[in-house]
């Protein structure tokens, strides 16, 4: 699976890690069970601090998408599969979904080509571009 | 005085091979040590530099090695050490005449890429595979057992040859002639063995450490810079470790003759270079067809086109005329070398001088303990 930051970006890199690994579960080329690496060894392919990394685990740990243990190291507790959402979350992403929505609104997007761009972003999902979705299995020696 | 201008025109050799090759194995990203976005990698710019590098350095090869053989021919009365000295001055002037001819192609670059504004309009992008990690190259142990298995043969042919070892033998030598003569000892045998292993465990410890050291993916091809990425490690990782046996084989040539009690003659030098040549030439041989990082395999990958994204200009970490990594904020201690082949050190780490001092340490160690004895 392949993860891009950008360094440059006014988004945190922490953040963008988590968005990353979120946007990968979608897209299923993370499974609940997928191992992720040890955070020294993801700051060390970065080049960043590890603390940012920890920071990005953090906060999948917190929203029950990661499972950190010593021993094992970072897994992928749950995907689309694992079953409905834990109770709270349905009214705390509505309430992000609404200040998104309402940008688009106010920026004067009509309301079909607002759904029909939910709609798309969906799709991708379901069928990731190859990018995304390669990478995740062993590359066979050419030779 | 064919004999002694034989180790200078060896080092003339050397010095202007591997200026020849070092563009070959370079990342097409990383022409001269300047990072230069992949949409850019096959510039007229670059090309010419890298040509007119390759000629330079050729036509200054052959000039020392007529300024070589045409100073042997005129000091061919004096001695031995005045012929080895003067024999050295055109490897010397090789060596200034390649770094110039580096600096010179490089400040092309430089300049083509800033006034051009090669970066203009492209997204720089850090890219990481996470199945390099999770799913990680696992290290060919079974490709060690070629170089440990020589140096137990080694130490089975000292222990046969024991016996009949005569009571002095030779300690240090030219292959030609003596210089200076030891006593009969289980040292004699022990101790050319240990530091055949040390060596052996130094080189494959080392390795073992790159392969868990970080890919450095081009974002514009993720998936086929990480394919590349396993292959290199695989290929040169072999081709290492099958080098360590060869140079560790190259080491009994000498070894039986003196346990024997004779200097080793023109045979044995012979039997020896040639190991080494041809394990030197199969580790370049593989080098050059695999590239830093595997930038010249052919791996296929679905890789969408990226017109727009590039790896991160990070030319500013790379001090020394892009030779020596300097980045206090990253914590990566090993990183792949943008100039030749293989790894080099974060120098802005505390910790890459932790891992210098235990090599110099181990190093010494090699040097020193044979002369106490």
């Amino acid at each position: 699976m392949i993860i891009e930051v950008d360094p440059n970006s006014e988004v945190p890199i922490y953040q963008q890690l988590r968005d990353r690994v979120v946007e990968a579960i979608a897209t299923g080329a993370l499974r609940a069970g997928d191992p992720l690496p040890s955070t020294r060894a993801l700051a060390t392919d970065f080049g960043i601090n590890f603390h940012t990394v920890n920071k990005a685990y953090d906060l999948l740990r917190q929203q029950g998408l990661l499972r950190i243990n010593r021993k094992s190291g970072a897994v992928v507790l749950r995907d689309g599969d694992s079953g409905p959402p834990t109770p709270g979350f349905v009214p705390e992403w509505t309430a992000r979904a609404t200040t998104l929505l309402a940008e688009a609104t106010a920026q004067g997007l009509g309301r079909d080509e607002l759904l029909d761009l939910c709609r798309s972003v969906l799709d991708r999902f379901d069928n990731p571009p190859e990018r995304m979705a390669a990478g995740h299995g062993r590359e066979g020696d050419q030779r | 005085m064919t004999a002694t201008l034989i180790g200078p025109l060896m080092a003339l050799l050397l010095v202007a091979g591997s200026a020849w090759t070092m563009p070959l194995v370079q990342r097409p990203t990383l022409p001269f040590g300047v990072r230069v976005p992949a949409q850019r990698a096959g510039d007229a710019a670059i090309t010419t530099q890298i040509r007119a590098f390759r000629t330079r350095v050729a036509t200054a090869g052959l000039l020392g090695l007529l300024a070589t053989l045409t100073l042997g021919a005129v000091f061919h009365t004096a001695g031995e050490e005045t012929l080895t000295l003067v024999g050295s001055a055109p490897t010397i002037a090789l060596v200034l005449l390649v770094a110039l001819f580096y600096l010179r192609a490089r400040q092309v670059i430089l300049r083509v890429k800033a006034d051009h504004g090669w970066y203009g309009g492209l997204a720089q992008r850090v890219a990481v595979d996470a199945s390099l990690r999770t799913q990680s190259e696992r290290f060919p142990w079974a490709w060690t057992l070629p170089a440990l298995l020589t140096v137990l043969g080694t130490l089975v042919v000292g222990i046969a040859l024991y016996p009949d070892m005569p009571a002095r033998i030779p300690m240090r030598t030219t292959g030609l002639e003596v210089h200076a003569w030891q006593p009969r000892s289980p040292w004699a045998v022990g101790l050319p063995v240990v530091l055949d292993l040390f060596v052996t465990a130094l080189v494959i410890g080392l390795l073992a450490w790159s392969y868990r050291s970080r890919a450095d993916l081009e974002p514009s091809a993720p998936v086929r810079s990480a394919a590349q990425h396993r292959l290199f490690l695989r290929r040169i990782g072999r081709a290492l470790l099958l080098f360590a046996a060869g140079m560790n084989a190259a080491m009994l040539f000498v070894f039986v003759p003196i346990w024997q009690g004779r200097r080793p003659g023109a045979l044995a030098t012979t039997g020896m270079m040639l190991v080494c040549l041809l394990s030197t030439a199969y580790v370049v041989i593989v080098g050059v067809r695999a590239g830093q990082g595997g930038s010249r395999i052919a791996a296929e990958a679905p890789d969408g086109e990226r017109p727009d994204t590039t790896h991160v200009d990070d030319d500013r970490y790379w001090r020394f005329v892009g030779l020596c990594y300097v980045n206090r904020d990253d914590p990566a201690i090993l990183v792949q070398k943008r100039v030749g082949l293989g790894w080099t050190l974060n120098y802005g780490n505390p910790r890459s001088y932790l891992v210098i001092a235990a090599i110099l340490a181990i190093v010494a160690l090699i040097v020193l303990v044979p002369t106490l004895g």
